[in-house]
Order: C-alpha cells, then structure tokens, then sequence
C-alpha cells in the first residue's frame, strides 16, 4: 500500500520534472541570480555595518540561513502559484483523478517536487556560498541536504493546505505576510534570534524555517547540538503530520463529500 | 453481467440533490446515453461512475466492483472524456499521451506504440509535438478522446464530447466515436443534443431534474410516446387561437412552444386536415429524440 503511493506519487513527480525540463534554463538562472544579489547587497552592504556577528564575519553568519531562505522561497513558490495554477486553472488534477492515481498520490507528489525545487534552490546557494569562499565543510554536505529537503517538505505541506484554501492567486498574499516573510524575518536568517525578546523568538519554533536554520548553522558553524536535536524531532512530527493535514485538505475541495 | 449497475443511485451537493435514486444497468458492449438539459444531473452521474465523486446513497457497481471500496482498480480499466477541458497545457500533444500513459503504469514501450497508434486515429499526428495552444478546439477534444483511449479502458465515458464544437468539427468526432462502437467498447455518453444521442447510442436514459424519466432504444421510445412524424406548424400570434382551437378540434397530440406548435401522428393523413389552419410555414418531418425531449422536460424546464 505505502509502496503503491509513493510509487504514484513519483509518477506526478515526474509530470513536473518533464514541464521543468523544457524550460529549466529560466528557472536556473533566477536561481543564480538571486543568490547573487542578496549576498552582495546584504553581505557587502550591510556586512560593512555589521562588524562581529557572534564570533564570524556577517557574510559568514548569514550564509547558511541564505540556504534555508532559498529553500523555503523555492518551495513556497512552487507549492502557490504552481500548485494552484494546476488545480484551479488548468484541472490537471481532475485529468489525472481519472487514472488509477488518487488525490492522496497527487498531493504527496506535489510536496515531492516542492521539495525538490527547494532542494535544488538552496544546493545552488551552496555552489555560490563555496565560490564566495563562505563554505568548506564538504564532508557535511550530504547532512546539509538532507536538512535542506527536509525544510522543502515542511513548507511544501504547510503552502499545500494553503493553496487547498485559496480562492485566487492574490489569496496567496495573505501566506507571504502572515507567514512567509516574519518566517524569512526572525528565524535567525539575518540577524540572532537573541536580539529578540524571548517569547518572540520562541513563538518561531512552530515553524520549520526556525529549525532549518538552526540546524544549517549548527553544521556550518558548530556549537551547541541541543537546538539542533530539537529541530530534527520537529521536522519528524512536522512533516508527516503536515502531509496528512494538506491531502485532507485539498481532497475536501476536490471531492465535496456528500 | 453488467459492466455498470446503478440502484436507488443518490448525490447531494448540500440541500440540493442533483441526482435523486436513479437506477440503470448497461451492458458490455453497449453505448449508452444520458440525455437531458444542463443540471440535469448527467455529469455527476458520470463522477459517481468513474469514482470522483462518492455517492449519498444506493449502490453502484462498475465492472463488478463497488467503486467506493476499490476505486484504483476501476479506474485502471477506464478511459473518461470529460465535459471540462482538463489535458495537460503544460505538454504537448505526445506529452500528454506518454504521461497519462505512465499513470497507469504502462511500459514505455508500449506507451509509445498505443500514442503513435492513436495520434493516427483522431488525425493527430501532424500536431504530435505541439503545444496544446496551437490546437483547435476541436483538436483538443479529439487529444482528450485519444487520451482516454491509452490505457485500452473496458469502459469509455464521454462527458458531452462535442458540446461547443463546430459542426464539421463534430462531424469528424462522431467518426470516430461510430469506429469505436464497431470495437464494443462500452460507452456512456452524456449528451444535450438529441442528434448525437440518436446516432451513437443503443439505448438512451433521459434525465430531468435529477431523475430518469424515461429509458429504452431512442426509436422504440420516439415511436411510444411521439408516433412517426411530426408538424411543426409556425403561427402568427393573431392566428394562434385559432389554430389552436382547429388543432384541438382534430384530437391529435400536440405540445406548443413558444410560436411553434408541434402536432405528433403516425399516418400521412394529418396534413390534409391542417390546410384550413392559418399559418406562416409548415415543416413536416419524422419524429425525433428531441421532440420526445421536449414533450417529456420541455414544460419544466427551468432556464
């Protein structure tokens, strides 16, 4: 059973693999592109502020949360507009509902490919965080994705049961202000989180960004494991729980019960 | 055995029920239509038949199965046409092919082979690498039937196949459909227009508010109920009592609609009679789905 689904869900996966490919030329240079900008506004610009950000340079500090920011961006974007552009728009769910797939094979592989283009977002950073001479800890890579799709499948299930709500793509404004940009804001990305008042800054560990960051720094930088540790269990409940709650979601618009 | 059984078959959407307790049973190899105005409740009897939409209540039963318990398995041996243009935009024409293909999990192989076959058959092949933009509507319906027709279904639903189409457009799907029917498939097809239903299907349920009204072979149901012929008669509003009065007189079966009244007989004698009645144009034709339509729903028929 478990095996059929994500077998199905691969198959929608692969659906948005094959769109990628024809226009994956646009996608990547966006994704180059970006990077590259807020490293030089942020890291050359206000880094010459900034002089001692917790014992590194600010270029350095901010470098693993620039990592979590394009995953999450990443996701988030492919999980609104894109998600929804194929339910709403064009029903190419309600094409595919008329094969063996259910929505529950659907929605896992919607969360599959926003994880995946998180993923491929932020490893991008890392390529650019490494020719900035920001990275060296090559042996911490395969743990650094790993986190990295983890925080993909966390914001991809969360933008899911968004989008499973979502009357129009303006709708989505309300996510990015209410969630993604404080997520963007105060998970430590640019600035430590000790800056805040405390029950502030504890509020953020209901989201997976929060965590994503900590655990990014942790294997950048090192330090204290204990937020870390914290942060994997989250993404353990966070994640399944999260793909439970949007196939709930989107199936109940889909399928009015009767 | 019937590939598809439906009893006391309901669906409520809120307080509304938009099909209420119908019950039919077709068989292998049949075409069968369901024939009706919009919101009648055609399209959900077709969700509730492909699994889309899960039943309120009674029993139905698709290639002996109950589609609410073991919906994938159904769903692998159907092939579903419908109503809302759902192909992929995102691919082209071939595209849409191999990836629905691989939903089923079919071999690529195979895929391949069953896409080049198909593309031929609804005269696609010249598009074959398209975009989904350049197509006609009429190509995009031709993709769609092509698309249901990948996996090799038992059983092929056909949502209002031509609704919106150009009538040369219509003409070349019909082809194709009467190709199909030369196969066996068996297919339900769900149709507003009389003339489809009275080319492609065996045998037609007509539906009105939620309900069949009426079901059986589309001849035998238009002679039951219509006869053999028909007059319509085009009257002009000064001349219209009278000529109801005259028609009345005659004791024929007649339905008026809007200007038009149409008088139903079976014998050539019933025109001669009609030579005193004062009139615009007179047509005199053969009996039709669509006047027993209109003799059935026409009156409460709700715009």
């Amino acid at each position: 059973m478990m095996k059929k689904r994500i077998l199905r869900g691969f198959r929608m996966w692969q659906r948005n693999v094959d769109v990628f490919k024809s226009h994956y030329m646009a996608s990547i240079i966006g994704n180059i592109g970006e990077p590259i900008l807020y490293l030089f506004g942020f890291g050359a610009g206000l880094g010459a502020l900034v002089k001692n950000a917790g014992g590194v340079s600010y270029m350095e500090f901010i470098a693993p949360g620039m990592m979590a920011a394009a995953a999450m961006n990443a996701a988030a974007f492919e999980c609104t507009f894109g998600a929804y552009t194929r339910m709403a728009e064009q029903k190419v769910y309600e094409g595919i509902l008329a094969t063996p797939l259910s929505v529950e094979d659907i929605v896992l592989g919607e969360i599959l490919w926003g994880a995946t283009k998180g993923l491929m977002s932020s490893l991008i950073m890392l390529v650019i965080l490494m020719l900035f001479g920001l990275f060296d800890k090559y042996a911490e890579i395969p743990l650094i994705a790993l986190n990295m799709a983890a925080l993909g499948l966390a914001i991809s299930s969360l933008t899911m049961c968004v989008t499973a709500i979502s009357s129009s793509y303006e709708t989505f404004n309300y996510y990015f202000t209410m969630f993604l940009t404080p997520m963007m804001l105060f998970t430590g990305i640019y600035f430590p989180t000790e800056q805040l008042p405390k029950w502030f800054s504890s509020a953020f560990l209901l989201f997976p960004t929060a965590h994503a960051v900590n655990i990014n720094r942790y294997l950048f930088h090192g330090g204290s494991a204990s937020m870390p540790i914290l942060g994997a269990v989250f993404m353990g409940v966070f994640i399944p729980f999260g793909i439970w709650l949007s196939t709930r979601m989107v199936k109940k618009r889909l399928i009015p019960a009767p | 055995m019937a590939i598809v059984e439906a009893k006391n078959l309901q669906r409520n959407f809120g307080p509304f029920c938009a099909v209420d307790g119908i019950g039919f049973a077709i068989e292998e190899g049949e075409c069968f239509g369901f024939l009706g105005p919009n919101g009648a409740g055609k399209s959900t009897t077709v969700h509730m038949v492909q699994g889309l939409l899960p039943r309120s209540g009674g029993s139905l039963r698709v290639l002996g199965m109950d589609i609410g318990r073991q919906a994938d398995r159904i769903k692998s041996a159907l092939g579903v046409v419908s109503q809302e243009n759902n192909l992929d935009r995102d691919l082209t024409v071939r595209q849409n092919l191999l990836t629905y293909a691989r939903y089923f999990e079919m071999p690529h192989k195979e895929a391949q082979r069953r896409a080049d076959e198909l593309l031929v058959f609804l005269q696609l092949d010249a598009k074959q690498g398209e975009k989904l933009s350049s197509l006609s509507g009429g190509m995009q319906r031709r993709l769609a039937i092509a698309r249901a027709l990948i996996n090799g279904p038992r059983l092929l639903l056909l949502d209002e196949p031509t609704t919106g189409l150009d009538p040369q457009a219509r003409h070349l799907i019909w082809r194709r459909l009467n190709l199909l029917k030369k196969q066996k498939i068996t297919t339900i097809l769900t149709t507003h227009y009389m003339e489809e239903a009275e080319r492609l299907c065996d045998r037609v349920a007509i539906m009105n508010g939620g309900k069949i009204l009426m079901e059986g072979r589309p001849a035998q149901l238009i002679a039951d109920v219509i006869g053999q012929e028909v007059i319509e008669l085009h009257v002009e509003e000064e001349q219209r009592q009278q000529a109801l009065d005259h028609v009345r007189e005659l004791g024929v079966n007649f339905e008026i609609h809007g200007d038009t009244i149409y008088i139903y007989g079976d014998g050539p004698g019933l025109v001669p009679s009609l030579l005193g009645i004062g009139h615009k144009s007179v047509l005199h034709r053969k009996a039709t789905l669509e006047d027993l339509f209109l003799k059935l729903a026409g009156r409460t028929l709700v715009e």
